[in-house]
């Protein structure tokens, strides 16, 4: 594996993963394993993501993240305390979307602030705030069905984002969307991280898209039950469309991703 | 010049509006079809395929109708079933969700609660009128035990499963934003599953109304609809009946089309569960 390199040194840890391992219970009283001893350590404002193909465990991981899943093996720090239970401070981005349809736009942005108990008035500011952001004042009072399968998932970002929380866990939010929407997103991703710099966990099995707003790209193996390489790219994020050596680098993860190994 | 064309094509549009509501397709078909009713029924009495006393014609039945409203046996008969119902309805309400609602906090009652209620749910609501006689009485609260009886179940079954069924995902993810017990209850359990109870609810509704006139004409009180039909056979009066069944058929209409048919189509419209109708 390759060595892990601190791009910025004065930075901190976000979270960090320590031997991180999840076995299921079978009927038949065995057990199966899905991950082994997983160690990362993301450092704020950093953007990684987790490449495999399906089966790898790479959703099961931000699960454990997110306190999803109860009985996992190892040790998962955020900011250096000990994460046991689900919490505000790591939001997940779902595949499809997990907007609620008896809400506008505004209402499921504001919803997040309501549980987290903000006060009415504060709650206006920012959800108004969050939904201009992500582009989609104009859109405030649409129902859910009402908005394309891009603009719910900017109402998705909006919600995570006006929760603050310290990473940011996607789980292949944009896998269901066409390529235009796809790559107009990846844009707004990246505007957005430049003005917050959220620390982002992302999820993928899109090279191109792991490839092109990773800092970091971990590639994960089912065989290995955990991580096989990891590559850091860097080049700017706003030089990687058509650059010569992404390419390169994204020709050599397929090698690495499809080599049964 | 363009405001002033504008407003008066707005006037235009405004009173097209209105007229389009009163004398809508729906309106005109529903009028076509009560005449082509009333006509085959004056045939039907023309021809005298029935006494004449066995079916009166519509207009003997007219004049009864505004007879019994006139001496207020009908609008009084009316006042005192819509309440009985109401009281009945909403009782059957508050028991049905709260029981619905132990059911899912306890998992294997609620399990065993489902299979007995589905049972009493097609259980006939005529069939529970000889206990309520006994156990209660002739009196209202006798009444009122058939008519729980009778459309509990469906409110507690659809409470049960509408919240039983609600997304994984949206659990998931109000439990993320930090949602637990009740805020979790409020802001997403019940919302997520109110098209199921609604739809229960409008269910339990007509299985109120049907067991409440049954129990009118056989626990005899001297008040409400059910009574007056049981009065009109016992006298023989046919055209004391059919207006009964008119007023019955209409307060029936009137609610599912007014009040439930409302509610289901704001949830729909609201969540975009039109999308999927059938292209004409």
């Amino acid at each position: 594996m390759m060595q892990f390199k601190n791009q910025y040194p004065q930075q901190k840890v976000s979270l960090s993963l320590k031997n991180v391992s999840k076995k299921y219970a079978q009927r038949n009283s065995e057990t199966s394993t899905v991950l082994e001893n997983i160690n990362i350590q993301i450092l704020e404002g950093e953007i990684i993501t987790i490449l495999g193909k399906s089966g790898c465990g790479k959703s099961t991981l931000l699960n454990i993240i997110a306190g999803f899943e109860n009985s996992y093996g190892g040790e998962i720090l955020l900011n250096g305390k000990p994460v046991k239970e689900i919490g505000p401070e790591r939001i997940m981005m779902f595949q499809e979307s997990a907007l609620f349809p008896w809400l506008t736009a505004f209402q499921n942005v504001e919803i997040a602030l309501k549980m987290a108990k903000v006060p009415k008035n504060q709650r206006e500011i920012v959800v108004r705030h969050y939904l201009e952001i992500v582009g989609l004042s104009d859109y405030s009072h649409s129902y859910i069905h009402q908005l394309s399968g891009g603009m719910k998932q900017r109402v998705s970002l909006a919600r995570a984002l006006s929760l603050n929380p310290k990473i940011l866990l996607m789980d292949e939010p944009f896998a269901a969307l066409d390529i235009t929407i796809k790559k107009s997103l990846y844009k707004e991703l990246l505007d957005l991280h430049r003005k917050t710099r959220k620390t982002i966990l992302f999820v993928t099995h899109n090279i191109n898209e792991a490839v092109l707003l990773g800092d970091r790209v971990i590639v994960m193996s089912p065989k290995l039950y955990g991580i096989k390489k990891e590559y850091i790219i860097d080049i700017p994020k706003d030089q990687r469309s058509d650059n010569i050596s992404i390419k390169k680098i994204i020709n050599q993860i397929t090698v690495d991703l499809y080599d049964n190994a | 010049m363009e405001t002033h064309l504008n407003s008066s094509k707005k006037k235009v549009s405004l009173s097209k509006k209105i007229v389009n509501k009163i004398i809508n397709r729906d309106t005109l078909s529903l009028v076509v079809f009560i005449s082509v009713f009333l006509a085959i029924w004056q045939l039907v009495y023309i021809l005298e395929i029935f006494p004449k006393l066995s079916l009166p014609s519509p207009l003997a039945v007219g004049q009864t109708i505004i007879e019994l409203l006139l001496d207020f046996t009908l609008i009084k008969g009316t006042a005192i079933t819509l309440w009985r119902l109401f009281l009945g309805f909403l009782l059957s309400l508050a028991i049905g969700v709260i029981t619905g609602l132990i059911m899912i906090k306890f998992q294997q009652f609620g399990k065993t609660m489902s299979s007995f209620a589905v049972g009493l749910q097609s259980f006939p609501s005529i069939a529970w009128i000889p206990f309520a006689i006994l156990l209660i009485g002739f009196n209202d609260l006798g009444i009122l035990f058939v008519v729980v009886m009778s459309c509990v179940f469906s409110v507690m079954l659809s409470t049960y499963s509408g919240l039983r069924n609600v997304p994984p995902i949206y659990i998931r993810a109000a439990r993320n934003m930090g949602a637990k017990g009740f805020s979790l209850f409020r802001y997403v359990l019940i919302p997520a599953a109110t098209p199921t109870l609604i739809m229960g609810m409008r269910q339990a509704w007509s299985f109120a109304w049907h067991a409440l006139i049954g129990a009118e004409m056989l626990i005899t009180t001297l008040v409400g609809l059910g009574y007056i039909l049981s009065v009109g056979r016992e006298f023989s009066n046919m055209s004391q009946i059919i207006a009964t069944m008119i007023v019955i058929f209409t307060i029936g209409l009137i609610f599912d089309r007014v009040v439930f048919i409302k509610i289901e189509e704001k949830i729909r419209d609201r969540w975009g569960l039109d999308q999927q109708k059938i292209e004409q």
